[in-house]
């Protein structure tokens, strides 16, 4: 029991491994970013837009990235 | 006690009657299981999203969040900004249409075509068991709500929630659900847009309220919206590990209350706007709920002072609502309150009945029950429930605290596993039946231990919830990477539309 207690725990080499303040705000921003291009590269075909492409304010795939992009803005400016 | 005026009383109780005799003329003309479970699959994706919200936000989010914000600050935010809308999207597009596709009426149904019909009735199990649960919190909460601010007794209280949404519901079904909820979406934001608006200005606007905070001791971290890596409740990388990738995608992708009202959309097409919609709608919501918390620090805290061990958050937003309102705007916020109470109860009446009566009955009890006999066993079963969540409300008054919180950790020990068996099923045809047996196990196991670290393994203070959602999420994609490694998966025509690269022939219109 008592080894177990003390052996560095995963979740506490992580948070030790947190670093500073900048590496919070680059991992939310980040998690954003990766959304936006997994958003934007997944094939047409998923989507169901085979046959037209719809306008810009008919896409969900366009307000979704829009949505991230808020996200991203609230990160840096408040994070 | 709120005083309310007559004006108030009116527009509480014309919002009480008007929301149920619109969901009963919304139950018009339902024939079938498939019109009551999934609104005839005639959603527009409009109502769907709104629905969505409010599925997610009841009355004790905003009791709850404005005693979190005065206590933590804008840290509270994550729970909707990276733990809402960042699974949301994922969700829209890796997920939901493929539930769609795949025309299910429950997500453990989803999991027994994927894996096996243990998988699926395991979770079923504990989802109701859940459901049930938090039936009777919610009816604490709304009793609560009706004791204090128009006098009634507590059995009134619940009698009088229990039929307006016994009325909407069994006879509406999801479409009563999901138009009532849109119309609660508006109240709500409109009220909490009310509280937001008249605090800010009662504190001094913007400029003034950052002064104030910055001028106490426990509140310098208050307009920091991300926690530091040793932050003793929320560290940053467990808010994002923990909140961001398990519990908020498997809230949003495995809650039935929340899938159900997506799967009653026209198109899969629909499914994924209403999703989207809800994101961008959530965008707003952490302002409205969290602000009131930062204003009551401006406002309130001579009274309430620092938020010590007994200290009691959910009087914040109260006494906010008691002191800032006019009449006539107080009866507006307090059918927000009522909107969020019965949005929150009819979405686990609904859900509840419908896995009981896809996940248990039709292949337990009568596998060949017709649609019309499917219908009439659950619109009982939302009696059932109701009647079930009142005799437990009392028990659940008795002891609130501990009881909400024993089915949040009940519940915290499956989102890991369920996640990790919904992203496996989903992602790759590899995962085999076994394999998901063996990731449910593991998954939960992990749960159980880490949740028990601090008699079981002596750590003290225990380990956060986060992590323990976060490792037992790895935990279970180990287990089913594993066991699927040596055991054989199903056929590729079998699983066509529940593995989003192998898309069902002739059903991928969009």
């Amino acid at each position: 029991m008592t080894l177990l207690a003390n052996l560095p725990e995963p979740h506490r080499v992580l948070a030790a491994a947190g670093g500073p303040d900048w590496l919070a705000q680059a991992a939310f921003i980040g998690a954003f970013v990766a959304l936006i291009v997994i958003l934007v590269s997944l094939p047409a075909t998923m989507l169901g837009e085979t046959e037209s492409r719809p306008p810009l304010w008919r896409s969900v795939r366009a307000w979704a990235v829009l949505v991230a992009v808020v996200q991203i803005l609230v990160y840096a400016f408040w994070g | 006690m709120v005083r309310l005026s007559a004006v108030d009383v009116a527009l509480v109780v014309g919002y009480l009657v008007g929301i149920t005799a619109f969901g009963v003329w919304l139950g018009r003309g339902i024939r079938g299981g498939r019109d009551f479970f999934l609104a005839g699959k005639s959603l527009p994706w409009w109502a769907a999203g709104m629905s969505l919200v409010v599925s997610d936000i009841g009355a004790k989010d905003m009791i709850g969040l404005a005693g979190d914000g005065y206590r933590y600050g804008i840290v509270m935010m994550n729970f909707d900004f990276i733990g809402c809308i960042f699974p949301v999207l994922i969700a829209a597009f890796l997920f939901m249409p493929y539930f769609w596709l795949a025309g299910v009426y429950t997500v453990p149904e989803y999991l027994g075509r994927r894996y096996n019909l243990g998988v699926r009735t395991f979770f079923a199990v504990i989802w109701v068991l859940f459901m049930m649960g938090t039936l009777g919190t919610i009816f604490v909460s709304a009793a609560a709500m009706f004791e204090g601010l128009l006098g009634w007794s507590f059995w009134f209280s619940v009698a009088v929630t229990a039929a307006v949404v016994g009325l909407c519901t069994a006879l509406g079904g999801l479409r009563a659900v999901v138009f009532t909820e849109s119309v609660s979406c508006v109240v709500l934001t409109v009220g909490a847009a009310l509280i937001c608006g008249l605090g800010l200005a009662k504190a001094g606007g913007w400029g003034q309220l950052k002064e104030t905070l910055g001028q106490m001791s426990w509140t310098q971290h208050h307009l920091d919206l991300l926690p530091p890596a040793d932050h003793p409740v929320y560290p940053w990388p467990a808010v994002l590990l923990g909140l961001g990738f398990v519990l908020g995608p498997a809230y949003w992708i495995g809650n039935q209350a929340i899938v159900q009202r997506t799967l009653g959309t026209r198109t899969q097409n629909e499914a994924r706007a209403s999703y989207v919609f809800c994101a961008a709608i959530k965008l707003v919501f952490p302002v409205l709920l969290v602000l009131p918390g930062l204003v009551g620090v401006a406002l309130l805290h001579s009274e309430l002072g620092p938020p010590g061990e007994h200290w009691d958050g959910n009087r914040v937003l109260p006494m906010l609502v008691a002191r800032l309102l006019p009449p006539g705007v107080l009866g507006v916020v307090m059918g927000a309150f009522f909107a969020g109470v019965i949005s929150n109860l009819d979405s686990y009446v609904s859900s509840a009945s419908t896995m009981v009566v896809t996940d248990l009955y039709r292949p337990f009890i009568r596998r060949e029950a017709t649609d019309l006999e499917c219908l009439q066993v659950g619109r009982w079963l939302v009696v059932a429930f109701l009647v079930g969540g009142v005799a437990i409300s009392y028990p659940i008054k008795r002891g609130f605290g501990s009881v909400f919180e024993a089915f949040q950790t009940f519940l915290s020990f499956f989102q890991g596993p369920l996640l990790a068996l919904l992203l496996l099923g989903m992602l790759t045809k590899r995962a085999t039946p076994w394999g998901g047996v063996a990731g449910m196990i593991v998954g939960v196991s992990t749960s159980a231990v880490l949740n028990s670290a601090e008699w079981l393994l002596g750590v003290p203070g225990g380990v956060p919830f986060l992590w323990t959602a976060w490792w037992s999420f790895v935990a279970a994609l180990a287990g089913v990477a594993l066991v699927s490694a040596f055991t054989s998966g199903h056929d590729e025509e079998r699983l066509r539309g529940l593995v989003c690269w192998l898309p069902a022939k002739g059903r991928n219109q969009p």
